[in-house]
């Protein structure tokens, strides 16, 4: 192995976080089954929409992951399409022409031939086109801003082209050219465990990956579903704020007849604006004008408002795409958990989810046992007040089960960049508060690094997280070993 | 020939509850009810002054739909042909009856209002939402003098969502529309609900528009409470304005067979709303329970410890909607027990079958009386509480205590009923030493408060009138509520100059720092008459402070993280100028400024839409109530 190597220990995995900003990108590096060789697994490479530096930022990132691996990564998992999840694909794309990836895995919302993941797909960019439609159509900087906000995670939104389409997709495409489609796997919850795919013979034995989200179940994933499609009959109450904010000349019958669906009284009654600004009522009134009187009164687009609702739901979909993987060190069945942005949704759904394993598949492995042998959380969303969560049906669930002695949390995130973005609890003060109990202080952030000993950790116990954490500019490190 | 006198008021027909009753066979007919509103006139000639919108005194409709680019033509009350029939009929297809029924029932709301207070309603000035954005910035507030506003604005298509809200920015309400998502019977799936149709929104924005006016800081987010409070109050107007509703109350009473804690529609809010936003949904809120996930409707058992865990303004106002509603069953249990036992002969059990109509009809008329005193009774408790930062235990202690000024003797128990059910919901003040209704009153101010101010304020000036004096004259003489807003102004002008001098000997009482600026913020006489006839008036003045704040405690110095206000509400009497009561906010209370900051650094909040787009309550979004209006369904479905 070459000199900066990522090496992991004799048995077990060392798993690296890169600390380039608000964004996820991870590499693990697994005992394999060959001496003095390590099974590379990447997950995500990306870092928020208006980073500064961004491509110089990401390349180091993608450089040192070359650097660690020889340039060979065995297998990427890709968490969701998110840009701060995948833009490092774009923004280094000549870089990774260095890096030599084996095997895909990504979660069946991504499949293009699976017929589910095809419908939620049109549903998603239908409702995405009609968010930058009311985008470009609102002249109120404040929703602007916060819309753009939400949209960075899909690359920001490019309002002059009259076809919308997120930078998010052009990302997703640069990382599908590295891959041939016979190394790509779209993977579903639950079935067997998986082992990780073996490269010209080497592979990494006595390690076992759970996929646990997303869901099939769509009522989990978030309310884009539903009745909310031109394929409905009807009218939804999100096509009714579409067929206004797109304003088209009616193209079909059908499209007329929707449109007048969508209006609340029949045309007799409607007055159009420029008659009604010379009506004397609606003149001293309304506020026509920019010198009458009322002007600030006047409602002309708070109406767009309800936009931020629409990317809210935008938003917390696609989290909930999340692919979600629990990698189980065998041995000692020490379990390291990978939730992407999985929000509550996701989290939610984990318990109808179960594993058979063993001969015949006769063990049944069920997520409440994955979290309680969890020793390695990779903190969901940046550390967002609802991408983690303690509770289903009123009993504990999620991270008040993850009860071992020895659990690690590390936390992907930049405060600066989140405040900047105008989210000021990302990270959410109680859940670090929460995590640092559950972690006796061993939770670190990427943008603070590692502080002083917790108090709750006793001499011993300090020295030994210690031994194992190693923590740079560039990376914070931990060693899990698996005896 | 003999002048004919003006009317006193106006019968205008509304839907009793919404639309979606209509097409219920067993409730179609009762439905529609004529309101009595104020007939609104010239006073000179007596001839009606509501101009086309309706525009009156204190409305006025403009009927402008952004989303589908068009304005609907205003209503004319005064059209002979809408005189001679109550207005417009009922119904969905004409925009001027839903201008009406805004017009109709936003007005009896401010009715409601008025007389509980006993003075004239009036909405927030222009410049209030300015300030605060200011100071949500960190610059100095401007010196703008407040802007009388005359007419709450009411715009029922405003919006194309399942939304409405009071706008404290443009001093508006904003009705919204949208298309029943729901395959609920009631509903044609993709039929439009009209939230302006739907008396329950109506109340409860309305309410929201005169809290407003009424109380500066009542939407300032200082702790769980404040936000909660807003909407409680809104829903408990809209709720407890259903019993006046005869019809409705005597079909439900029936149907109930007299017991209200049963499921019925008075304690439901919003039902067309609720049950079109979300797939099988039941009402919006209801005070008295809930459906559970087979459909069944199921009475919810009071939990003390429920409110330690709820946080969404909505859900935590609920518990205090459901307290308050607790009480008014037990009072009108309490007042129907006589009539029970003789339509029983004393065996309190009712015989199995209808009830007989005269039976129905005395309990709908102690039902209907019960639910005027708990609405007036929490109307009226608005006066009585701190200017800023309060909790519901604050205003529970001010239930109490204007209840107890109004009646002395609580011979009909409603005080302890009141108590009682706070309890159960495990609402308390903090700082009380027992739950007896005695306790809880607000004490009066000491010796030395009582001195320098009475003195202050009672004291002739040259022209031989104390201030009191004056300002009951003034009160008396304004013929306009615009005359009255602006000699309120002076008011508030001239008491801060007598206070001035006095503050350093009556701070601590106050619960103001002498060191520190402190500001008039309101001063409002009251007028009001006890159901034995007697009447009382008083001057209610509040007073506040605020002073630079910071999240960590260590901070000292540097622009502020917020303001710490505190302060006090004063009642004087106006008559022999005696304060009796100083319910203060001490600003120097360091316990108080640490709660505010756990729950500014937001350690309580849940929502996803906050984390994106409120930020944290120390910024001051735009549309404060339009965010708590979609949050709230965004969780509830």
């Amino acid at each position: 192995m070459p000199q900066q190597a990522l090496q992991p220990p004799v048995s077990g995995v060392t798993a690296r976080m890169y600390r380039h900003g608000l964004g996820d990108c991870i590499l693990l590096a697994f005992a394999s089954s060959e001496q003095n060789k390590a099974y590379y697994v990447m997950i995500d490479c990306g870092v928020m929409w208006g980073t500064r530096n961004e491509t110089k930022v990401m390349n180091e990132v993608v450089q040192n992951v070359i650097d660690a691996t020889g340039g060979e990564v065995h297998l990427l998992a890709i968490s969701h399409e998110h840009w701060d999840h995948i833009g490092g694909f774009t923004r280094a794309k000549e870089t990774f022409a260095g890096l030599k990836i084996h095997n895909l895995w990504l979660s069946w919302t991504e499949n293009p031939i699976d017929a589910q993941a095809a419908r939620l797909r049109v549903r998603f960019e239908t409702h995405f086109t009609h968010l930058a439609q009311a985008l470009k159509k609102s002249p109120v900087s404040t929703l602007r801003d916060q819309l753009n906000g939400v949209l960075g995670f899909y690359g920001g939104v490019n309002l002059g082209a009259a076809d919308f389409s997120p930078l998010t997709r052009e990302a997703m495409q640069d990382l599908l050219e590295l891959v041939p489609p016979e190394q790509r796997s779209y993977l579903d919850p639950g079935g067997r465990p998986l082992a990780l795919p073996s490269v010209n013979g080497l592979a990494a034995p006595g390690v076992s990956a759970f996929v646990m989200a997303p869901s099939r179940d769509e009522s989990y994933l978030g309310r884009l579903e539903g009745r909310e499609t031109y394929e409905d009959v009807g009218i939804s109450p999100l096509t009714s704020f579409v067929m206004s904010v797109c304003k088209q000349p009616a193209v079909s019958d059908e499209h007329y007849e929707m449109h007048e669906l969508s209006m609340p009284f029949r045309e007799q009654v409607r007055i159009p604006p420029s008659k009604a600004a010379r009506q004397t009522f609606f003149r001293d009134h309304y506020g026509f004008g920019k010198e009458a009187a009322s002007v600030w009164r006047r409602i002309d687009h708070d109406w767009l408002d309800t936009a931020g609702e629409l990317a809210i739901q935008a938003d917390r979909f696609t989290n909930n795409t999340s692919l979600v993987i629990a990698f189980r060190l065998d041995k000692t069945e020490r379990v390291l958990l990978f939730p992407g942005d999985a929000q509550v949704g996701s989290w939610l759904s984990w318990s109808d989810v179960s594993w058979m394993e063993g001969n015949g598949g006769s063990a049944k492995v069920e997520a409440k046992h994955l979290l309680e042998s969890c020793v390695f959380y990779k903190v969901g969303h940046h550390g967002s007040h609802n991408a983690t969560i303690r509770q289903r049906r009123g009993k504990a669930w999620g991270l008040e089960l993850m009860t071992g002695p020895d659990l690690v949390a590390l936390v992907p995130t930049n405060e600066d960049m989140a405040h900047k973005k105008g989210w000021f609890r990302m990270p959410f003060e109680p859940l670090l508060r929460r995590l640092n109990e559950r972690t006796r202080g061993r939770t670190v952030r990427t943008d603070t690094g590692l502080a002083d000993k917790p108090n709750l950790l006793s001499e011993a116990e300090w020295t030994a997280f210690r031994s194992n954490f190693e923590q740079t500019p560039l990376y914070l490190q931990f060693t899990i070993p698996d005896e | 020939m003999l002048p004919l006198a003006p009317p006193p008021f106006r019968q205008l027909r509304v839907y009793a509850v919404d639309p979606s009753l209509d097409i219920s066979l067993d409730l179609a007919g009762l439905n529609e009810v004529t309101l009595h509103v104020p007939w609104e006139r010239d006073p000179e000639t007596g001839r009606s002054s509501l101009e086309p919108g309706p525009v009156g005194e204190y409305l006025e409709v403009v009927d402008f739909d952004p989303a589908s680019e068009c304005f609907y033509a205003p209503v004319d009350l005064d059209d002979p042909f809408l005189l001679a029939q109550d207005g417009l009929a009922p119904g969905e297809g004409d925009p001027r009856f839903h201008q009406q029924m805004v017009y109709a029932v936003a007005m009896k709301t401010i009715r409601n209002f008025e007389t509980a207070l006993g003075r004239v309603a009036f909405w927030a000035p222009r410049q209030r939402f300015r300030r605060r954005q200011h100071e949500a910035r960190g610059d100095e507030p401007s010196s703008d003098r407040d802007e009388f506003v005359q007419r709450l604005r009411i715009y029922p298509h405003a919006l194309r969502e399942s939304n409405a809200y009071y706008s404290p920015a443009k001093i508006s309400l904003l009705f919204g529309y949208f298309p029943a998502t729901s395959h609920n019977v009631r509903h044609l799936p993709g039929g439009i609900v009209f939230t302006s149709l739907s008396h329950d929104v109506i109340a409860h924005e309305t309410t929201h528009a005169l809290i407003d006016g009424l109380h500066d800081r009542f939407d300032d987010p200082t702790n769980e409470d404040v936000l909660a409070f807003h909407e409680a109050f809104a829903d408990i107007v809209a709720i407890f304005q259903h019993f006046s509703l005869g019809e409705m109350l005597r079909n439900q009473i029936a149907r109930t067979r007299g017991d209200l804690a049963n499921e019925n529609l008075l304690a439901k809010l919003a039902l067309e709303f609720g049950q079109a936003a979300s797939p099988g949904g039941g009402a919006l809120r209801d005070a008295l329970g809930e459906v559970d996930d087979d459909g069944v409707w199921r009475r919810a058992t009071p939990d003390p410890a429920m409110i330690q865990g709820t946080f969404e303004p909505h859900a935590r106002g609920s518990l205090l909607v459901a307290a308050v509603f607790d009480a008014f069953i037990s009072i009108y249990r309490a007042r129907t027990q006589d009539i029970i036992r003789i339509a029983t002969e004393g065996s309190g059990v009712l015989p199995a079958g209808q009830l007989h109509p005269d039976l129905v009809n005395r309990l709908a008329e102690q039902a209907a009386k019960a639910a005027q005193h708990v609405l007036s009774m929490c109307i009226r408790a608005l006066d009585y509480c701190p200017p800023v930062d309060l909790t519901f235990g604050d205003y529970l202690r001010a239930l109490i205590t204007a209840d107890y000024d109004l009646v002395r003797n609580d011979d009909r128990g409603y005080r302890i009923a009141m108590v009682e059910a706070f309890r159960h919901r495990g609402i308390y003040p903090r700082d009380v030493r027992s739950l007896s209704p005695s306790s809880l009153l607000w004490s009066g101010p000491s010796a030395t408060l009582r001195g320098e101010l009475g003195r202050a304020v009672g004291t002739p000036s040259s022209r031989g009138f104390s201030l009191l004096q004056r300002i009951a004259a003034e009160w008396t003489l304004s013929r306009t509520r615009a005359q009255l807003y602006r000699r309120a102004q002076d008011w508030q002008a001239v008491l801060h100059g007598r206070l001035r001098p006095i503050l350093a000997r009556c701070a601590r009482d106050l619960g103001l720092d002498q060191r520190l600026k402190f500001e008039i913020h309101s001063a409002r006489p009251a007028q009001r008459v006890s159901p034995k006839g007697e009447i009382s008036s008083d001057i209610v003045i509040e007073i506040t402070q605020r002073r630079a704040a910071y999240l960590d405690p260590k901070q000292t110095a540097g622009p502020p993280d917020f303001w710490f206000r505190g302060g006090c509400t004063l009642l004087v009497d106006l008559r022999s100028g005696d304060v009796r009561y100083s319910v203060s906010k001490r600003i120097t209370s360091e316990g108080r400024l640490e709660r505010q900051r756990k729950y500014l650094r937001g350690e309580t909040e849940t929502s996803l839409h906050a984390l994106y787009f409120g930020s944290s309550p120390i910024n001051w979004p735009p549309e404060p109530f339009a965010l708590l209006h979609r949050r709230g369904y965004e969780e509830s479905s």
